[in-house]
């Protein structure tokens, strides 16, 4: 786990491919990304997110 | 080979790209059309907000230093227990005292269930944030100072006397928190409550409670801030200001867009600065004292 030690091209290098120390959190955030990037489509397509979580909004204008 | 093409600074070349590609992601909400913005979207980009700032903190102390919080932290079963209890104590030192007791924010969009069910994972989020950005900045304010190799001067009667007064200040910062409900103490996470000036008094209790913490770093042998003080060293203490002058600005210019949690009852509230109060911002680092002087509870040694 040396994030300096490789010869793989810049291609192979970003984070995820090269240097991947975090397991459970790793996975854990790729999710999260996958999710993020539906999330973003979702603006495009007019796929609904429109469930509440029970709060009162707190009188904020959205 | 051409020291572009080395590895370390192709690997350098990739966090700040990373870096950048995550300042301008941050502020992704403040462009979404309004339907996109629902309590389960909020939710879900400050877990992606949090746990990128986490891993992007991480790598800058990886690289500098060698060493990641993140991994010792999740290494195995008991270092995530251990992290757990971390993140359920500094939720209750922290909400515990500013929002449960002193109402200084509320969050609109989750009810009690919502709640509870994200409070241990997210204070330990929250906890380790915070230390692995100190610990970013502390690793770059490094390259540029050696740090002091001086013991500290212990002074046994000193740790004692601020575990007491700790206590003391808890205590009466407690009651007075409880004293400043008009008709008696209410839990309320999800909307504003008006308290007669709890910021003092959260003030007060913070300061009790890093006192104590203080007390118990020097009764278990570990080091604190107080102590890297006598020894001459002010870097922890500097690292810390800055960190939390640059993490506030962050985070406070980010949940400016939709407010996913609103302050309250704070001193001077209509002076703001990105959309927060300026005495959260000059409060950021009570956070910071108290979920360092944490950190005896982990094997690694935060101040030094």
């Amino acid at each position: 786990m040396n994030p300096n030690d490789s010869d793989l091209p810049r291609h192979r290098r970003i984070w995820a491919s090269y240097n991947r120390p975090y397991s459970g959190c790793g996975c854990l955030w790729t999710i999260i990304i996958i999710l993020i990037i539906w999330w973003i489509l979702s603006w495009i397509f007019g796929w609904g997110w429109g469930w509440g979580w029970g709060g009162t909004g707190g009188g904020v204008t959205r | 080979m051409s020291p572009a093409n080395s590895p370390a600074v192709n690997a350098w070349i990739d966090l700040i790209a990373a870096w950048i590609a995550f300042l301008i992601l941050a502020y992704l909400p403040a462009v979404a059309p309004a339907r996109a913005i629902t309590p389960a979207t909020l939710t879900l980009f400050w877990a992606f907000f949090s746990m990128t700032s986490i891993v992007l903190c991480d790598q800058i102390v990886l690289r500098l230093e060698n060493r990641s919080l993140l991994l010792e932290m999740t290494a195995n079963g008991k270092a995530w227990l251990r992290f757990a209890a971390i993140g359920a104590l500094s939720g209750l030192l922290l909400d515990g005292i500013a929002q449960w007791l002193g109402k200084l924010w509320f969050y609109p969009d989750w009810n009690e269930f919502f709640y509870a069910l994200s409070f241990i994972p997210g204070f330990m989020a929250y906890w380790i944030v915070i230390v692995e950005s100190y610990l970013a900045v502390r690793a770059v304010v490094r390259r540029f100072r050696r740090p002091l190799k001086r013991e500290p001067r212990v002074n046994k009667m000193f740790f004692r006397a601020a575990g007491i007064a700790g206590l003391a200040l808890t205590a009466a910062g407690i009651v007075l928190l409880l004293d400043s409900y008009p008709a008696g103490y209410g839990f309320e996470t999800r909307a504003r409550c008006a308290l007669d000036r709890p910021f003092l008094h959260f003030a007060i209790t913070a300061m009790g409670v890093w006192l104590m913490l203080e007390y118990a770093q020097w009764a278990c042998g570990r080091e604190s801030l107080l102590m890297r003080l006598s020894a001459g060293d002010a870097a922890p203490l500097w690292s810390l200001l800055l960190a939390s002058l640059i993490f506030s600005f962050f985070w406070e210019s980010v949940n400016a867009q939709h407010h996913f949690w609103i302050y309250s009852n704070w001193p001077w509230e209509r002076r703001t600065i990105l959309g927060a109060p300026v005495a959260v911002i000059a409060a950021w680092p009570i956070q910071y004292l108290i979920f360092l002087s944490l950190g005896f509870l982990t094997p690694r040694e935060l101040w030094r």
